[in-house]
């Protein structure tokens, strides 16, 4: 592997080839043939498989991107325009501001940042990226779209508070506004939980109970069983409520809260049923046809970060080909400007906010698959029958 | 008033409204959900019988000599050929992968297919069933048209946003317009100076030149009461004899009135929802407009611009071919 100084001035030569290019003899300012987007992101502890059919290099948010530039180049062909995908990936430990402002001090540059919200936040408030573009293409998080909104960034996925919304408009729709919450620990599912409450004193629903989910996962002393308990004990609230709300990012202790509780209450937030840009089984608006060429390309399904940095290349894209800018500073104006939409198998073409730089998109609200229990229970295959029980009918 | 006087004015005032000329229509809709292809008589506006196909039928178009109407079937990756006369599927044509529309050439010999899975567009025999040629195109090919000496082809492709335009002959790629975002339909004007293309989600359509290859102009449309991103244009029909247009608006659930040579919107007649594509009878006196979400087709009669009937069909309905 080359030293990273050197792939950073390979990037950097490379990103800038179209500027280069952008300059004839005269002067005057040509559009480039070749654009060069930098993808941008760190490197993250490989995290345990929900199961064996999941790819052990899953590379999500760099398939989606490399995706967006392969279907920008199959229409890019026809219009004499090439996109390319400089990765640029740093480990956990390395000083990810430093390594950017080395990339974008002699130019800025078309970025799709596939960073956490801290990381986002420090590469955009860097001085030398002032002048650059960067789509946002994976974080949720409400203050990057409100107090910290900075105006280089723009975001593709809705954020809590878009989610929390779509979720809470539904449930009371249904009648199904008395809530708990369950929330993690982590700062998206901080995010989400305010963004819930607040959801909740918009639409008239109410929080009858709270509590944070007992952390699950490596270190954690509870057996599976004593977490189920645990979930079980918090769900048994004297207040009636119709809907158990769920932040848990991580995916652990979450998942197990449907099917745990002691009434038989709905599970919605970030498991059971989610406010979501995407769902690989989505299929409506050509989306089934776009699930498909992903999954060829790919070798799996479509994920929403995946989803989140396709969608940042295809606004870039639109920039370049239908607006015919490049240069950072021009796209910013493009994509704010009353030109610029983007189609996302959404039904209906996306804008940016031009308060938050959020893009405006309809939110699915999809189901789970997740596995809760075998039938019969454990004790009960230790007994005569065993499944021949099970299958015995009533009758 | 004499009898013969009496009847004679009331053929008059049939033909006047459409009504007797209508009848001679028969209309084949394609159901995508159902698999099946819906046959109604146009006198009665009752179902005929419901042709069994493969699986997610979707284009659909009648032969110039109104014996063959040929269905796309993607999910099966073939080409269902319907026989008018006996109603039956006799012979099927392999296309290639995931057909999902088709165009004939005014001649009836060649078959042009939107392969949307693999960017392809596929020129069929339609006798023999060879294939005679591929085109890579871009992403998500769509409708495509033929115009009337079969010198000039467009396909569009969805995801591309493009109009790409070919030489039937030489089966060579001459131009690709962008177009705005995801155009599903394209048809040459009665005088074959001009394509429309309609764009879903960008809302618009996109009206080019076929000797240029430039857009000339773009119509929108403003339907009251419907939020702009719901306008999402689909199926065009010309009507000749009046120099009018019918564009299909699907989410607006209306179709849209055209000034061919103005590219005036005229006015809005309301159909079911997710209006799809549109089929006129021969005499152009009858307009059918296939509502996707509803599972019907309104007919609509021409001169008044008036609905006239609301007809069920299968589940999805997609696509019709009308034989007179």
């Amino acid at each position: 592997m080359r030293p990273r100084a050197q792939q950073f001035a390979t990037v950097l030569m490379a990103a800038f080839a179209g500027t280069l290019l952008a300059q004839n003899g005269s002067g005057e300012t040509v559009h480039p043939s070749s654009v060069t987007l930098v993808y941008l992101s760190r490197e993250a502890p490989q995290g345990t498989r929900g199961s064996l059919t999941e790819p052990v290099e899953a590379e999500y948010g760099w398939l989606g991107a490399s995706f967006g530039v392969s279907e920008l180049n199959a229409n890019g062909r026809f219009l004499g325009k090439r996109f390319e995908l400089e990765k640029v990936v740093v480990s956990p430990q390395e000083d990810l501001p430093k390594q950017v402002r080395r990339l974008l001090s002699a130019h800025p540059a078309l970025v799709v940042a596939d960073l956490s919200a801290a990381d986002l936040l420090a590469v955009a408030n860097l001085s030398d990226a002032q002048e650059s573009v960067i789509i946002d293409a994976r974080t949720s998080d409400d203050a990057l779209r409100h107090r910290q909104c900075r105006s280089n960034v723009f975001h593709t996925l809705p954020g809590w508070e878009a989610r929390a919304n779509a979720l809470s408009r539904f449930l009371v729709r249904k009648g199904w506004h008395r809530w708990v919450l369950l929330r993690g620990a982590t700062e998206d599912d901080l995010g989400y939980a305010s963004a819930l409450r607040r959801a909740a004193a918009l639409t008239g629903a109410v929080i009858v109970g709270e509590s944070p989910l007992p952390t699950a996962g490596a270190g954690n002393p509870l057996t599976q069983a004593q977490l189920d308990t645990r979930l079980q004990a918090m769900t048994r609230i004297s207040a009636p409520y119709d809907v158990i709300l769920v932040c848990d990012s991580s995916d652990v202790t979450g998942e197990r809260v449907m099917f745990n509780t002691v009434a038989s209450r709905l599970v919605a937030g970030t498991q059971g049923l989610t406010a979501v840009a995407w769902d690989p089984q989505f299929r409506d608006f050509a989306a089934r046809g776009f699930a498909y060429r992903f999954a060829k390309f790919a070798s799996r399904e479509m994920s929403e970060r995946d989803f989140g940095n396709w969608l940042a290349v295809a606004v870039l894209g639109e920039a370049v080909l239908r607006g015919g800018v490049y240069q950072p500073a021009a796209v910013r104006h493009y994509l704010l400007s009353s030109r610029f939409s983007v189609a996302a198998f959404k039904g209906e073409p996306l804008t940016f906010d031009s308060r938050s730089q959020q893009l405006r998109q309809p939110i699915l609200l999809f189901g789970p698959k997740v596995l809760i229990t075998l039938m019969p229970p454990e004790a009960q295959q230790e007994t005569a029958g065993g499944c021949d029980r099970a299958a015995v009918s009533a009758g | 008033m004499t009898f013969t006087f009496r009847c004679l004015l009331m053929l008059f005032l049939l033909i006047d409204q459409g009504l007797i000329l209508a009848r001679a229509d028969t209309l084949f809709v394609s159901d995508e959900r159902d698999n099946l292809v819906t046959v109604l008589d146009g006198a009665t506006l009752k179902t005929v019988k419901s042709i069994p196909v493969g699986r997610r039928p979707r284009g659909i178009v009648i032969t110039p000599d109104f014996k063959e109407v040929l269905v796309c079937v993607g999910d099966d990756n073939r080409i269902d050929v319907i026989d008018t006369a006996t109603l039956t599927v006799t012979r099927s044509l392999n296309p290639g992968p995931d057909p999902e529309t088709l165009g004939l050439s005014p001649s009836g010999r060649t078959v042009y297919i939107a392969n949307e899975d693999d960017s392809m567009l596929s020129m069929l025999d339609r006798a023999s069933g060879k294939l005679l040629g591929r085109i890579a195109v871009g992403i998500e090919p769509e409708g495509v048209a033929v115009n009337a000496d079969e010198t000039i082809g467009v396909v569009v492709s969805e995801s591309s946003s493009m109009a790409h335009f070919f030489d039937p002959r030489s089966q060579k790629l001459t131009a690709n317009v962008l177009v705005d975002a995801r155009p599903r339909v394209v048809e040459f004007t009665p005088d074959q100076q001009l394509v429309w293309v309609a764009s879903e989600v960008g809302g618009t359509v996109a009206v080019i030149n076929t000797t240029s290859k430039e857009i000339v102009h773009k119509i929108s449309f403003d339907v009251p009461g419907v939020r702009s991103e719901f306008v999402q244009p689909e199926g065009i029909r010309f009507v000749p004899d009046i120099d009018t247009a019918f564009v299909a608006l699907g989410r607006a659930n209306h179709v849209a009135v055209v000034d061919r040579r103005t590219y005036e919107v005229k006015g809005y007649i309301e159909v079911g929802r997710r209006v799809w594509q549109l089929g006129l009878s021969k005499d152009a006196h009858t307009l059918y407009a296939v509502n996707g979400l509803t599972n019907d087709v309104s007919v609509i009669d021409v001169p008044t611009r008036k609905v006239r009937q609301t007809i069920s069909v299968g589940k999805l309905p997609w696509g019709i071919a009308v034989k007179p």
